[in-house]
């Protein structure tokens, strides 16, 4: 299947948020509880307090 | 028994060439601006780290970690090659973990200069690092020519001998970091060692026909004049040196953190997501954020990478965690 077409599996022009996978985490992230709370409160903080601009989806940079 | 000896002085000159691979022939030291009698060698990099104050300089808050390191221009022997790089350390002397930093670009194109060796390696290095990188053969006046992910993989490499000949460096503690086509580079070296004991990886390359696809320049032409056999053995030349399709060579303890901006165009992050699906199949250790928005060099989000690139090297490198247990667990 051409890349480009493949590339439609991850529509990752929509995506509004950064997906992470934590190496070797379970479910609950149990491993990296201090990490996802700092993590889940830069998110809220940079978002929602301080309203950040949504991210420029648009492939963009040099 | 006549082609005895010339198979023998054949064996000696292969094994004195290997003996000599991280020879470092030649360590320049780079002024780094400060000191007011070089200001002026490079004026437009000493503007932008420093500030003039009652006639001398100092460096500006960002960039005060200067003050803390060395950095050398270095010329080392790779397969009987002189090959050109950097290395970059602590001005202390006690012993500490090692970083191989690999350069992204081909040729001179992405080439390592002052800029990065102020902005990226002496940064790693004030994390306490001894931090080596090559040009890659052929490149910023080295000899050889570089081959885009082949023999020149054995650059990177060579950086490892070059490094347990310098005292402050622990080679027991080291970890590769690479961006974009250093990326590539990084996944080629973990196929062929287990040696280190962490890995990053930025915009990594890792899929050079995805690469070919979605790039509409002269990519090919980069292929063409770079990777020997390009014309008549494509699909080989071309697999060996993506990822995707060594998977099941990379090295399964060597924990790597990828890296990746939704919005790059250089590289694009379906690669990542590629690799990673390809990693979680066959159980390679990895951490893989995407960046919201983030271009090739992620420059929108340069703290939060240096920050999460500085508690990946502390974390297995420095520290020795041990490998995450990548079974299923938990409640």
């Amino acid at each position: 299947m051409p890349f480009q077409k493949r590339g439609n599996l991850f529509p990752l022009s929509r995506i509004g948020r950064s997906p992470m996978l934590f190496e070797g985490g379970d479910h609950g992230l149990r491993e990296f509880n201090a990490e996802v709370n700092s993590m889940a409160k830069n998110w809220l903080d940079k978002y929602v307090k301080n309203s950040a601009p949504l991210p420029v989806l648009e492939i963009h940079g040099k | 028994m006549k082609y005895i000896f010339p198979f023998f002085f054949l064996f000696l000159f292969y094994q004195n060439i290997a003996a000599q691979n991280g020879k470092l022939i030649a360590r320049q030291p780079l002024d780094i601006f400060l000191r007011k009698e070089s200001f002026g060698q490079n004026k437009k990099l000493a503007g932008r780290i420093s500030f003039e104050k009652n006639g001398e300089r100092f460096f500006k808050p960002k960039y005060t970690y200067l003050d803390s390191v060395e950095i050398e221009q270095i010329t080392y022997l790779s397969d009987g090659l002189k090959v050109k790089g950097y290395l970059a350390f602590p001005k202390y002397k006690k012993q500490i973990p090692c970083v191989i930093y690999n350069r992204g670009g081909n040729r001179e194109f992405g080439s390592l200069n002052e800029y990065k060796a102020v902005f990226i390696l002496a940064r790693v290095a004030s994390w306490g690092y001894v931090v080596a990188a090559s040009q890659y053969r052929g490149n910023g006046g080295g000899e050889g020519r570089e081959e885009f992910g082949g023999s020149d993989v054995n650059d990177v490499l060579n950086l490892v001998p070059l490094l347990s000949n310098i005292p402050q460096a622990d080679t027991s503690r080291m970890a590769l970091y690479g961006w974009s086509r250093g990326g590539m580079m990084t996944y080629l070296a973990l196929t062929r060692s287990c040696r280190f004991k962490a890995a990053i990886v930025g915009g990594g390359l890792s899929d050079l026909w995805a690469f070919m696809e979605t790039r509409q320049d002269t990519i090919e032409t980069v292929f063409a004049n770079n990777i020997p056999g390009y014309a008549m053995n494509t699909k080989a030349v071309l697999n060996a040196r993506s990822a995707i399709k060594q998977v099941g060579k990379i090295c399964k303890t060597t924990p790597i953190l990828m890296l990746h901006g939704t919005a790059d165009w250089r590289v694009v992050p379906e690669m990542a997501l590629d690799l990673s699906k390809a990693f979680l199949k066959e159980k390679v250790p990895h951490r893989l954020v995407l960046f919201e928005g983030g271009d090739h060099g992620l420059r929108e989000f340069n703290d939060e990478v240096n920050s999460m690139a500085k508690n990946w090297l502390d974390k297995y490198v420095k520290n020795k965690a041990p490998l995450p247990v990548l079974k299923m667990h938990g409640k």
